[in-house]
């Protein structure tokens, strides 16, 4: 990792650390597929990370525009396994801020690391948002219909953010790819903070 | 429509309009015609027969010459013996068959015969012994059931054309996406059912 970027990423996570981020949906609601779907739609922290986790894929290029949706939705359900199970996992709102803070930074600073790397750091920050989606598994919905919901929403977002990510091949494209990348990570600022 | 997205559109089916109940009949349509729709009504049955169906077109025809007959017959004995089986963890190891089958579509890695082989005759016989209707006898229930062995059949042979027929970089990445997607599922719901 570049040093501009650690200079930029580790002082910003040392001043917020103390205040988690309060973003994330709430829970309590029944249903299962609709539910799942909207869960990672509606909290914007789980958007801008997976947003985020598509376009540094498509940044990076072959393989890792695959690779990366690949590993996240499985990582994401073992996370989301320890969720279900009552596994506790320390900071897990913190680390889910982290993701697109980290994320949107490694875009913004057009940072190409190998791909597996990039892999084990998607799939560290995917732990914290399959546990999310695990513990707010609503108790009376349809575990399977919620799984295939947020799932299926996850990889739509790749999707999205792969698609975005495609206009890298133009020089215009690069840039606006790239001030999307910084706008994750003031984001993410944002959900550490509590700001958003 | 890619690869892909055949599978989470087919969830979206399967799941839109009723709950996932293991034996949801639909007034008016008879017993085989309820047979016929029922893997597709039952998520954790779509799943692992559309992984399955993913993982021997991708395997290749020299892998469906043996497993897709094996899976067929094993279906067919484990439906009619369905009645006097039970107490058995059949949701769990549907799941379990999903995960190691998506899992493995995700890879995308030549595989041993005798691999393919198993997991289609195991998957065949969990679903089937899964299938038995509550309160059918007789004509009925056969009726039935044969509808049931030709859903599975079906379910299993169109993924399996699909993934055997795509051949385009991007369409076979959609299938491994597809893959990963339904292991996911599946090890959620695997968590939930242990949690519960």
């Amino acid at each position: 990792m570049p040093t501009s970027c650690i200079r930029i990423v580790s002082p910003v996570l040392l001043a917020a650390f103390s205040t988690a981020a309060a973003s994330h949906t709430g829970n309590g609601d029944t249903g299962g597929f609709i539910s799942g779907l909207y869960h990672p739609v509606l909290g914007w922290d789980h958007v801008a990370a997976m947003v985020a986790v598509g376009l540094w894929g498509a940044f990076l290029r072959n393989p890792a525009i695959w690779v990366l949706p690949v590993v996240f939705p499985l990582v994401m359900a073992v996370g989301g396994a320890l969720g279900v199970t009552g596994v506790q996992l320390p900071l897990v709102e913190t680390g889910i801020a982290a993701s697109a803070i980290v994320l949107g930074a490694m875009i913004l600073l057009a940072v190409r690391p190998p791909l597996s790397v990039a892999a084990v750091l998607v799939g560290a920050f995917a732990v914290f948002h399959g546990h999310a989606h695990g513990v707010e598994l609503p108790a009376a919905a349809d575990a399977v219909a919620y799984s295939a919901g947020f799932v299926l929403a996850t990889g739509a977002l790749h999707l999205g953010g792969i698609a975005f990510g495609l206009m890298t091949r133009w020089p215009a494209g690069r840039a606006a790819v790239r001030a999307c990348g910084g706008g994750i990570a003031l984001a993410g600022i944002g959900f550490l903070t509590g700001a958003l | 429509m890619t690869p892909g997205a055949r599978g989470p559109v087919a969830c979206v089916l399967a799941v839109a309009a009723a709950p996932a109940f293991a034996h949801a009949t639909v007034e008016g349509i008879g017993n085989f015609y309820n047979g016929l729709l029922h893997p597709f009504v039952v998520l954790p049955h779509a799943l692992a027969l559309i992984a399955l169906g993913l993982l021997l077109g991708q395997q290749g025809v020299g892998h469906a010459r043996r497993a897709l007959p094996a899976f067929g017959l094993a279906a067919a004995v484990s439906l009619l013996v369905s009645a006097w089986v039970s107490g058995l963890p059949l949701g769990v190891a549907i799941l379990s068959a999903g995960t190691v089958a998506g899992l493995l579509v995700a890879a995308a890695t030549p595989l041993p015969r005798f691999l393919t082989l198993g997991l289609a005759t195991a998957t065949a016989i969990f679903i089937g012994l899964d299938s038995n209707p509550d309160g059918l006898g007789g004509v009925a229930r056969l009726t039935l059931l044969s509808g049931v062995w030709l859903g599975t059949g079906f379910a299993v042979l169109g993924c399996f054309g699909i993934a055997e027929t795509l051949r385009r970089g991007w369409q076979r990445i959609g299938i491994r996406i597809a893959g990963s997607w339904i292991a996911a599922v599946s090890i959620m719901v695997v968590s939930v059912d242990a949690g519960r």
